[in-house]
């Protein structure tokens, strides 16, 4: 029989992947996504007595991450991100993250192209106000399902949808230049 | 029939996206984009944006997740 505290553990180490690359697009840095990832923790442990069971744990855990991504943005005061902050953290992580990247191409051109694209990638999607943000980053890049999302955020599925539409429209506005190029450059 | 709205139209592009259409509705759907260029490129803007944003998401999986110290965090609690 597990225990409930181990539950709660096993969940959080299940989950923690995904909730480490949703608090990093809503923090925009991998530094502040760790904090909120221990933070997360933290008030899971502190909070776990009041946990009614009336949500999947990894749900009620997506919540506490989510409102603490949330109010370490409102503390900060801070809506959006400077692009050029952005582009700094991109250079400062880029070697890592770009290891092992097969579809990286080693022409000099293409790969300006392709800082061009990420950086564009990046700044729009910090255009986005957090809570549309949020609902894009968890339904269309990790995959949540509409429910899990609701009840991870407290709101509607109805809800969820249209801010859904709402933030795959901006950013596919905030993109056109660059998609079609993209279009161009292949047809 | 009643020509539909662009808000119709784009909520059924994101239905398509989103797999929510079936059958018949998927097929007409389908059609109405393809009869439709300015839906046609809308529905392929759309879907290449989200493509773009999951590659983007790969890089930050190669990037080491921290681990959890449970311990640590047990101590700050009693704290």
């Amino acid at each position: 029989m597990i225990q409930p505290e181990e539950k709660l553990k096993l969940t959080l180490e299940q989950e923690k992947e995904k909730m480490f690359r949703i608090a990093w697009k809503m923090c925009g840095n991998q530094d502040e996504a760790e904090e909120v990832l221990q933070e997360t923790a933290l008030k899971a442990l502190k909070n776990w007595n009041q946990f009614r069971g009336e949500s999947l744990v990894s749900t009620w855990l997506y919540r506490i991450a989510s409102n603490t991504c949330l109010s370490r943005k409102r503390k900060r005061m801070v809506h959006t991100v400077d692009p050029i902050i952005l582009e700094e953290i991109a250079h400062d992580t880029e070697p890592d993250m770009m290891a092992g990247d097969a579809d990286w191409s080693r022409d000099p051109l293409a790969q300006t192209l392709n800082d061009e694209l990420r950086h564009a990638l990046d700044a729009a999607i910090y255009k986005l106000p957090e809570t549309y943000r949020l609902v894009f980053v968890m339904r269309d890049i990790e995959g949540m399902s509409g429910e899990e999302t609701a009840q991870s955020l407290d709101i509607s599925v109805t809800n969820v949808k249209v801010r859904l539409h709402r933030a795959r429209l901006f950013l596919r506005n905030e993109l056109d230049a660059y998609i079609k190029e993209e279009r161009g450059v292949t047809s | 029939m009643k020509k539909p709205t662009c808000d119709e139209i784009l909520q059924m592009i994101n239905q398509v996206i989103d797999g929510e259409l079936h059958g018949d509705k998927l097929v007409e759907a389908e059609e109405f984009i393809r009869q439709n260029p300015e839906c046609g490129a809308m529905f392929r803007t759309i879907s290449r944006t989200i493509d773009l944003y999951r590659q983007r998401r790969q890089e930050v999986d190669s990037v080491h997740v921290p681990e959890i110290d449970w311990e640590a965090l047990k101590q700050r609690l009693k704290k």
